[in-house]
């Protein structure tokens, strides 16, 4: 393990405020299903026991403005990484209620499994809400991005707006939500 | 002469008509009515425990507080296919840990009938090949009880097969080595084993194989070969419809010429290793010294 790990490359306000606000509200009103977890079923299966989250339907407009903020990015990340890059995937939108939690996982890239998203090189999480340490109206706690290597954990802080990426093969988790309702974005370079 | 404890269990095993409800296995698992514990807080208590998923299923890692050492055990919980972890199996696996100080990888292998044979083989090889980078497959044990003792001698085959190395050891508790059941010696002892009946359990192995020929090594490890696998060490006992396959596991590697730690116990009944008896503490406490 490199000395600087977890290698993250951070973008605060990659999502300026007034957009953070509008997508938050859009989120809140709009519909989905629960969030699905890749394996045997290639398509994705609910496995309540490793992954119990929503992912929400914004407008088609919310989501090609997400899509062309990270093409607008994909050369910064190639630079920093030092890969080089096809695509993105579309963004997953979304909601983790209280209780909600995503287990220790690796997106792809891992050399091991034959899986479409092997071929995800850079993964990117962009938090919408605002995590609190405790209990705030409209925040939310606990929910937290954990990184973790053997015994060693990384809990990264959060700001409404900030993308943080990492290559898809850290291993990484969402803790369960305690208070409130997180919302964020999850993609993926390939 | 089984023990007193030992009666006692079989006796248990009759009133609570545990054979009937194994054999009901196709409508149990109709009614969504299939075992699945997870560690109890205790354990939470006792060991290191944390949770991963890999090719979307749940893997636990049971490790010591402290000073874990360099061996690790892969554990492959039985459930005629279709069931997963029951409490006795945390209880095995909480033992190893404090014993061994090791470090145990327990899979929640996909079942059947949602899943079959490919889709645990697609979940095993890359935990078994990560593992065996990371730690060195000679400290690497493969182990599991009924079908999960299957899985683990199939695993084996398929490792040597694949050109891969062989784990450490391979430990086998009352394992189930032909989904077929298909060895007519089995009718015999389904007179007398109180646990396991062949009704339930051939629906396990029709459900896991789906497709693919219940017959082969994969499914049924009792046909596969036994040469160039890593030192194998099997627990049975004589009162389990899986013994007469289990005896000639035994059989055919004594024709290929490949010793195998081969331990028979008379008038225990399914799994008795991970019963509270004498039996299972002897048992466990040769396990130990192999596998350290």
């Amino acid at each position: 393990m490199s000395k600087s790990w977890p290698d993250l490359f951070g973008v605060s306000q990659f999502l300026e405020p007034f957009l953070v606000d509008a997508i938050v509200a859009e989120l809140k009103a709009a519909t989905g299903s629960a969030a699905t977890v890749y394996g045997s079923t290639v398509s994705g299966s609910v496995d309540e026991s490793v992954r119990r989250t929503f992912r929400v339907k914004p407008s088609n407009e919310t989501v090609a403005l997400v899509i062309q903020k990270l093409l607008a990015l994909k050369e910064a990340v190639e630079k920093r990484f030092d890969v080089v890059l096809k695509e993105c995937e579309e963004p997953q939108f979304l909601r983790y209620r209280e209780g909600d939690f995503f287990v220790a996982h690796q997106d792809g890239n891992t050399g091991l499994l034959r899986l479409p998203t092997e071929e995800r090189l850079i993964s990117t999480v962009i938090f919408v809400s605002r995590e609190s340490e405790s209990p705030v109206a409209g925040d939310y706690s606990g929910g937290s991005l954990v990184f973790s290597h053997l015994r060693d954990r990384f809990r990264l802080s959060s700001e409404p707006g900030m993308l943080v990426a990492f290559r898809s093969e850290t291993t990484h988790e969402i803790t369960p939500v305690t208070h409130g309702e997180r919302y964020s974005i999850a993609s993926w370079y390939r | 002469m089984p023990s007193i404890q030992a009666k006692l269990i079989n006796v248990v095993l009759y009133v609570l008509r545990m054979k009937r409800t194994v054999n009901r296995m196709r409508e149990r698992v109709a009614n969504g009515d299939r075992t699945y514990t997870e560690p109890s807080r205790r354990l939470h208590r006792k060991h290191r425990i944390s949770k991963r998923e890999v090719n979307g299923h749940l893997v636990w890692t049971i490790a010591p507080r402290e000073n874990a050492s360099e061996k690790h055990v892969i554990y492959l919980h039985g459930g005629a296919y279709v069931n997963s972890f029951a409490s006795q199996h945390w209880s095995l696996m909480s033992k190893l840990v404090e014993t061994l100080n090791c470090t145990v990888i327990a899979p929640n292998y996909p079942h059947a009938p949602e899943h079959c044979v490919t889709d645990v083989f697609e979940l095993m090889l890359p935990i078994y090949c990560e593992l065996s980078a990371r730690a060195g497959s000679s400290n690497v044990t493969l182990m599991g009880d009924s079908s999960g003792g299957g899985i683990s001698l199939a695993l084996a085959q398929r490792l040597r097969e694949d050109d891969c190395d062989q784990p450490g050891h391979v430990v086998l508790l009352s394992p189930w080595l032909d989904a077929t059941l298909s060895n007519p010696e089995i009718a015999e002892f389904d007179k007398i084993d109180p646990f396991l009946g062949v009704e339930g359990l051939k629906y396990g192995g029709e459900v896991y194989a789906r497709g693919v020929n219940p017959k082969s090594y994969l499914v049924s490890p009792v046909y596969g070969s036994l040469k160039n696998l890593a030192p194998i060490t099997l627990f049975i006992g004589t009162r389990d419809i899986l013994y007469p396959d289990c005896r000639k596991l035994r059989n055919n590697a004594e024709a290929e010429g490949v010793k195998i730690n081969y331990r028979e116990y008379e008038g225990m009944v399914h799994n008795w290793m991970l019963g509270p008896m004498p039996e299972a503490k002897r048992a466990i406490k040769e396990i130990i010294n192999t596998i350290k």
